[in-house]
Formats: structure tokens, sequence, C-alpha cells
């Protein structure tokens, strides 16, 4: 079965599947959720709140979301290009749908490095 | 994952893992950037000790006096700017707003002109006011506004308000339209992107004002939009912590202009009517300015953010 990743608050319940999401963004006091099939999702929680529940239910060995910056969390799976001097950071599955977000350029170069390296391994 | 682990910075990334044993990157960095930080904050504590001693000797008076009459405030309707350099240079035009004199229950408009990379941009900052959403054109005749900007577009073919706009709770127009909204609950304005927010549903259960256009930052990210043409850009924007109507004072891509609102120190930011949209503020002296023509024919529907 698919692993699926809940958030709920007082008001909400958002469930999603892990493999489904491409990335998730912060807005303020709130975060959203982007989704393979272009859909999103508005939780009423920070960013560090998603980042915590995401831990909490992810699988040892399971490290497919990555944290970029305060602002940002990728689903690895859909990275497909990354330009740290144009802070360009491509998410696409290279067939139905291609997000273009940005980050700074450390958090970029660090990232590329990380990919780099253990593609390497 | 204890709170500190959570603490990240712009320029570092993190493996989100259960074991939480990924140790944020460019930890080196954010070392060396400590200890430059430290290395500025001595030699701008320095500099400050050093402008003191020169302001405080005898005899440099009326240089201080020629500076500030330099940049008294702009009372035309043209936009008019104290410096042509390309450093990020910041000109108080109210040269009263440097004083802190100002009675807390005082409501006027400051008025910051600024470049950045290059860009010009008007940053009007209310003081003292609440903010509402109101339709027509009656506020360019209200004395009691001191603020007030065009804020949600108007529909071409049926001249409507393009999407989901709320005025003391009563939804005025509905539909799909720009991602970006603003809402405004109990007084207090909130911006973000959203293409459905529980904030829509507080304005109208609060009796608060909602209303939706193009995003253009979002947590200190650039946000692109379609349209590609340039035109003088408006923005409600959040420096700060405080929320401010932004100009540029140039024709520009949406895109320049929010990159030009992120170098500026925006977190968040939604497009405004933008072009020769009207924009009025009251200065600190009471006098009124207006920053664009005022539409003596303008469709019913014509609304306005204004501050009160």
């Amino acid at each position: 079965m698919e692993k699926r990743i809940v958030f709920s608050t007082s008001t909400e319940m958002v469930s999603v599947a892990a493999d489904a999401v491409v990335y998730f963004t912060a807005d303020g006091n709130y975060s959203a959720i982007n989704m393979a099939d272009r859909g999103s999702f508005m939780l009423t929680m920070q960013l560090g709140q998603v980042e915590r529940r995401i831990a909490e239910r992810a699988d040892t060995g399971d490290n497919r979301f990555i944290r970029i910056g305060k602002s940002l969390i990728v689903n690895r799976d859909f990275i497909t290009y990354i330009n740290p001097q144009r802070q360009k950071l491509v998410l696409s599955d290279c067939r139905t749908f291609r997000h273009e977000v940005s980050a700074s350029k450390e958090a970029l170069k660090a990232l590329k490095e990380l990919l780099e390296k253990e593609a390497t391994l | 994952m204890s709170n500190k682990r959570l603490d990240i910075g712009d320029d570092e990334i993190r493996v989100i893992s259960p074991t939480g044993d990924e140790s944020p990157r460019n930890n080196g960095k954010r070392k060396r950037k400590r200890y430059v930080y430290a290395a500025i904050s001595v030699i701008a504590a320095v500099a400050v000790a050093a402008i003191v001693l020169t302001v405080l000797r005898p005899g440099n008076a009326n240089e201080t006096e020629t500076e500030d009459a330099a940049m008294a405030p702009v009372n035309e309707r043209a936009v008019v700017f104290g410096t042509g350099s390309d450093t990020k240079a910041i000109n108080e035009t109210g040269e009263d707003d440097m004083e802190n004199t100002t009675p807390a229950n005082e409501r006027y408009t400051s008025r910051r002109d600024t470049t950045v990379n290059g860009t010009r941009l008007i940053i009007l900052t209310p003081h003292g006011a609440t903010a509402t959403l109101e339709v027509g054109n009656d506020v360019v005749n209200d004395t009691t506004a001191i603020l007030a900007a065009q804020a949600a577009d108007i529909r071409r073919d049926n001249g409507e308000i393009a999407g989901a706009y709320v005025v003391r709770g009563e939804l005025l127009s509905k539909g799909e339209a720009k991602a970006g909204y603003c809402s405004i609950v109990n007084g207090e304005i909130n911006i973000g992107v959203a293409d459905a927010t529980p904030m829509l549903e507080q304005a109208l259960t609060s009796e608060g004002y909602f209303f939706r256009q193009y995003p253009l930052v979002a947590a200190g990210q650039l946000i692109e939009n379609k349209p590609q043409g340039k035109a003088r850009r408006k923005a409600l924007a959040e420096i700060d912590g405080t929320m401010s109507v932004v100009m540029s004072a140039d024709k520009l891509t949406f895109h320049d202009f929010s990159q030009a609102l992120i170098d500026a120190g925006v977190r968040n930011a939604i497009y405004l009517v933008g072009a020769n949209s009207t924009v009025f503020y009251n200065h600190r002296d009471g006098r009124r300015h207006f920053m664009g023509p005022v539409d003596e024919n303008a469709p019913d529907n014509i609304n306005y953010i204004v501050w009160r």
C-alpha cells in the first residue's frame, strides 16, 4: 500500500500519497502542497510543522523529501534540473507536469552537490 | 525533532529523515557568515560612532540642514526622485517622518523613495489607520481616507470584479481568478497565495474583506505570472511585518517588479491594479497627493483598498 502523509488540524485533514507530492512551499503561517496531478492544498500549519510530520511518517531509509531553505520542501524523485547561478530548480515527471521554483544560490549549490555525490555512490 | 533542529537558513538544505541524523548542509558557510556578520557589526559600530562625533562637532549644523532641505517632500502629482544612484539608497521624502514625536493616534501616510538594483520604487506606508475595501469612486473625495489604491481588477467582458470580492462580510463577486489573495479580518491584513483559503470564509463570517490579485512574492520567493508586458506596477506588500503600497516609477515586467520587491525586503506581496490606476495618500501635513489620474468615467465596480 502506498505511503500516505496525513496533515490534520482542528478544522481540516489532508491525506496525500507521499510519492504524489512534488513540493511544499511556505506561505506565511500556511503551507501549500503541490501535487503531481497539478492540484494543490493549503495547510494551516507552518513549513516546520510539515517537515516534522514528514519525518514522523517516513520509513527508515525514506529520505525522498529535502528541505531547501526556509520556504521549500521538495520531493527529490521529481528534481529534473538545477541551476544554482540562475536560482532555478525544475521539478517534473518529464511527462505531465513541470514546476519551476526558486531558492538561494547556496542552497541549490548544496543540493546539486548532494545529488551528484549520491549519484556516484 | 526538536525546534532547534528545525532551524534552517535560506542557504541551507536538509534531507528529511525519520531519524533526523542527516546533518544540515553549509554549516561551514554558516559559521563563516557569523564571522562576517560580526565583522560588519564592528565596522558599523565604529562608523556610527564616527558619524555621531562628526555631527555633534560645532559648526556642522548648516551642513545637516542643507541635506534635509534636499529631501523635502514632493507635492506635485508627478513622481520625483531625490537620487539617481544605482546603489540601494533610501530617501525619506517626509522630513517629519524622521522624528519620533508622532502621537499614537495620528493617521497619515509616509512615503519612501528607493532604488534597488536600478529599479525605482515608491513605498507608501499608512500609520495609525485601518484598511477596508470599498467599491466606487466616492473615496477620492473622502477626506478621512489617508491612503487608497485600486485593488481588484474589473472584467472587460461584463464589468464585474474579477475573482472573489468581499466587503463587510458580503460576497459581491465570486469565481476563479488569480491565486493571490488579500483578506482583512478584524482590521488585520493577510496576503498569500492559494486557490482555496480559509481566509475567504473568515472574511465572510466576521464581516471582513477579501479580494484576489496576481501573487508576486510569497515568503520571500518570486512567483512568476503569465502576462509579459511592461507597465507601471503596484503592489500590496509586507515589509518587516508592515503593510505598504509599493509602486514602480518605471514600466516593468511582472518578473522584474517582483524581483525588485524582494530586493527591497518584501516577504509577501500581491499585485494591485497597475498602469494609470488611481493611488492617493495624505501626507502627515494633511495634504493629499495623487499618484495617478482619477478616472471621471470609471466603471461602477472600480474598487479600492482604503486606509482610514
